[in-house]
């Protein structure tokens, strides 16, 4: 299993795309940053720290499935499906392959606004560690629905430019659904964050049960 | 049914999503080990999609599939002796930042074949097949790519070996290298199902070849002594009928533009009472020989 996240993840670190639209959001942020009033209290630092991280998980996830949508298109998939291994396995390498550098570059992420916070706004409370244990935990759970369900839709479409076109539709609805909700209901936090993650479990059920028939997709 | 069968298929249909009519429809065939059988058919005939359905990607509508004494079950629940198989039935490439021998240690290390063993097999059919291992695989030719495909499918030693057409983009010598480790492979108890449209190849290999025609198999052919016999007499038809009298057929004769009158004669009519007749006749045999694969099925193709 460990051999094949490490081949998948050479491979999509390769896509220089991957690097420059991970960091295109630091970069967004610092600016913004820049410009922006510091005098803000803790809850609001909460919600910045939420929002920049997800406008970058948005075009995260959908960069990273687009390299799915194109391993299917190319065929490759079908070489790995020839292997004796589950196919809940080989998914789960693809996926752990996908996730785990986004979850790296989300903790650079909101390291690098933790540290420019308190650089820019040494008067004013920072946020707390609950408030970025919090919003980790949201942007885990929302990155890891977002994730699933992309790859989903990216293993169905008919086409590679119709799957890119959808994911990131779906991606960026998803998360603009959990940040309502996240707004709506602000002390239902983990209620929220409980069913993104039952959404990504029904999600992957999905994608199994996809991935399981592959003359679906594979067959154009 | 054999008993021993290593690959079984029972009335199998298959249709592509939204298409008319069904590419596989009720075919039926089984193979023991240690023999190579060919798969032959006219493009679109069904051939790959019966060896993607025989490999477990594809689920087929209705029917059966056994390898290896088990069921080939619905959702690809069988990955495990996916192990047991070497299958090409497709030749895209995955981890193209990799270098031929680290690609195919990959695949083996993830079909869990011993690694020494495998190692030595490797570099064994890459000296044969003359492929680079510190190649990358990204830079390969679609010659080099289907060499590369073809190890990746031998290395681990499989006992049932799933091939669509293998030598498409090979070379002459390396489509002769192909054939000899291929007989090697069914020397050593593999069972090796076999596409191409090479059909003289075909025939200095296999032991057994399968044409298949409107979803099913419509015909089969098993070893030399099945094969109806073709005679080649250097005289005309008419000299050559009265020659041979109650045994001449002619239907299955004809003249050619250089004088030779050619006839073939199904497998049950023994051979040397015409043998004997012609040559009490005075008529010089060109050639008497079983039918080759490709004048046997070629108009069918």
């Amino acid at each position: 299993m460990k051999r094949l996240v490490l081949l998948e993840w050479r491979e999509i670190s390769r896509d220089l795309r991957s690097w420059l639209v991970a960091l295109l959001p630091v970069f967004l942020f610092s600016f913004a940053r820049t410009l922006a009033p510091a005098d803000q209290g803790s809850a609001a630092a909460f919600h910045e720290l939420v929002d920049f991280g997800l406008a970058a998980l948005a075009l995260e996830v959908a960069l990273a499935i687009d390299c799915v949508a194109w391993q299917r298109d190319r065929g490759e998939l079908e070489l790995l499906l020839l292997l004796p291994l589950s196919p809940a396995r080989i998914l789960g390498a693809k996926l752990a392959a996908i996730l785990v550098p986004t979850f790296l570059l989300e903790a650079v992420q909101l390291l690098w606004a933790l540290l420019l916070r308190s650089a820019l706004a040494d008067s004013v409370p920072s946020a707390s560690a609950g408030d970025v244990v919090r919003a980790a935990a949201f942007l885990f759970a929302a990155t890891l629905a977002a994730a699933v369900w992309s790859a989903r839709i990216a293993l169905s479409g008919r086409t590679l430019r119709n799957a890119s076109a959808k994911l990131l539709v779906w991606t960026i609805f998803l998360i603009g659904v959990a940040k309502s909700a996240l707004l709506l209901f602000p002390d239902r936090f983990w209620a929220i964050v409980a069913v993104l993650l039952a959404f990504s479990a029904a999600g992957f059920r999905s994608l199994l049960g996809c991935w399981n028939r592959p003359e679906r997709w594979l067959v154009r | 049914m054999n008993g021993a069968a290593v690959l079984k298929a029972e009335e199998l249909s298959f249709g592509y999503r939204n298409a008319e009519r069904l590419v596989l429809d009720g075919l039926s065939f089984d193979m023991g080990p240690g023999g190579i059988v060919a798969l032959v058919g006219a493009n679109g005939a069904g051939k790959t999609t019966l060896l993607r359905l025989l490999s477990g990607l594809f689920e087929p509508r209705s029917g059966r599939i056994e390898r290896f004494g088990k069921a080939l079950r619905a959702k690809r629940a069988d990955f495990a002796d996916n192990a047991r198989v070497g299958a090409l039935v497709a030749a895209p490439l995955c981890w193209r930042s990799l270098r031929v021998a680290e690609w195919l240690e990959a695949f083996a290390d993830l079909s869990g074949a011993p690694r020494a063993a495998c190692a030595e097999r490797r570099a064994d059919l890459l000296r044969r097949f003359d492929l680079d291992p510190r190649a990358r695989v990204s830079v390969l030719s679609a010659g080099n790519l289907q060499k590369l495909h073809v190890v990746r499918a031998l290395q681990h030693a499989p006992e049932l070996l799933l091939l669509d057409e293998p030598t498409s983009a090979l070379d002459p010598a390396s489509r002769r290298e192909f054939w000899s480790v291929l007989r090697e492979e069914a020397d050593r108890g593999s069972a090796v199902l076999v596409s191409s449209h090479q059909l003289d190849e075909l025939d200095r290999s296999v032991s057994r070849a399968l044409l298949l025609k409107g979803g099913r198999i419509a015909r089969e052919l098993a070893g030399d002594s099945a094969r109806p016999w073709r005679v080649v007499a250097a005289a005309p038809e008419e000299e050559v009928a009265r020659a041979l009298g109650a045994l001449w057929n002619r239907a299955a004769a004809h003249s050619g533009a250089d004088g030779l009158t050619r006839a073939d004669w199904p497998d049950d009519v023994p051979r040397n009472p015409v043998l004997a007749k012609l040559v009490e006749a005075g008529i010089p045999v060109a050639e008497m020989r079983p039918l080759a694969l490709s004048e046997m099925w070629g108009d069918l193709l």
